[in-house]
């Protein structure tokens, strides 16, 4: 794994911001509902970063990550119509990708993989040495962690920390979500403490 | 303040959710106690190493993979292929009444009719046919 595609975590705010008002997503869905590819391809731009990053840091594995993409897309596209706002759309496919991942994390066809896999190097460019290894740490200690702690963690830190956004995305409470994301941080802390006092002098 | 009450209130402290004057307390007992300090800084690096892992991008083909796909799938819905057994039952059912309308019939008219629906049907099972190629042959070049 190279540091190409990656940027920093301010282009997924970015790329939220840049979504217009509700009225242009409702004829967007609208059309989209009809079946305009062109109104599909803006959905698939609009949502892939986060649902591919999301996907990613729960499977570690960027084909895994580009194929839950795709399913979770196909997966809203047949059933757009279900789908009774706009607004909720972002939630709504945010759902889809993270039980696509809980799925697969599942699957013992999975698990055989990842018994035999290593975890990919660290991915940043201008990281500092120890920085990527702390990160390859982290990575590594998320990788153990229950799934559903995972997925709370992973979803409030790509949400920029924020509990309210993550648990309205994965639509659970947000008390529920800090709990998760609380007892995560304590298991990471308790993997990662023994390793992390041995580095520091 | 004791070091365990201490270390409960340091994610608290580390994300601003707590209030004077109990954070002052907290920072004024890291400045006191190394044990603490540690600890705040395992937490300040774990909570460093988690948010500051960038965000990948996708590849630039995948909108357009997607789209292809889902194009895929709306053609397998439309045109999934005719069933065998209802293209030889149709075929047959039609046969048979046109073929006993004929033989029944004594009338030119009769047999006229006879004829125009056994042309029907036989029509109607070429179409069949050629409709479950063309969703074939689609599903193959959407493949591809």
């Amino acid at each position: 794994m190279n540091g190409v595609g990656a940027c920093p975590a301010w282009w997924l705010l970015l790329a939220t911001c840049h979504t217009s008002g509700e009225e242009a997503e409702a004829e967007m869905l609208a059309r989209a509902r009809r079946g305009d590819p062109s109104a599909l391809e803006e959905i698939v731009r609009r949502h892939q970063t986060r649902l591919f990053n999301l996907a990613y840091r729960m499977l570690r594995n960027r084909e895994e990550a580009e194929d839950v993409t795709q399913d979770t897309f196909l997966k809203a596209f047949e059933s757009l119509s279900t789908l009774r706002e706009a607004t909720a759309l972002r939630a709504w496919l945010c759902r889809i990708a993270a039980n696509l991942c809980l799925a697969r994390l599942r699957s013992p066809a999975y698990r055989r993989e990842q018994a035999a896999a290593l975890l990919p190097a660290p991915i940043s460019d201008d990281a500092t040495s120890a920085q990527a290894e702390l990160t390859y740490l982290v990575q590594e200690a998320l990788a153990q962690l229950p799934a559903h702690y995972r997925l709370a963690l992973t979803t409030c830190y790509l949400e920029g920390r924020s509990y309210q956004e993550a648990a309205h995305l994965l639509g659970v409470g947000a008390r529920t979500l800090k709990t998760r994301v609380h007892r995560a941080r304590r298991e990471l802390r308790a993997r990662l403490a023994p390793i992390l006092a041995e580095r520091t002098p | 303040m004791t070091c365990r009450k201490v270390c409960g209130l340091l994610q608290p402290l580390l994300e601003g959710d707590l209030r004077e004057p109990k954070a002052r307390r907290v920072e004024a007992h890291l400045v006191s106690c190394a044990a603490c300090r540690r600890e705040a800084e395992l937490l300040r690096t774990l909570d460093r190493a988690l948010a500051e892992e960038p965000v990948l991008l996708p590849p630039p083909e995948l909108p357009e993979r997607i789209i292809r796909a889902a194009a895929l799938r709306a053609v397998q819905r439309r045109l999934r292929p005719t069933p065998v057994w209802l293209e030889i039952t149709t075929f047959l059912g039609v046969a048979l009444t046109a073929g006993a309308a004929t033989w029944v019939g004594a009338s030119a008219v009769a047999r006229a009719a006879g004829i125009a629906v056994g042309a029907w049907g036989i029509t109607l099972t070429i179409a069949l046919t050629v409709s479950a190629a063309l969703a074939g042959a689609s599903v193959r070049y959407y493949q591809s």
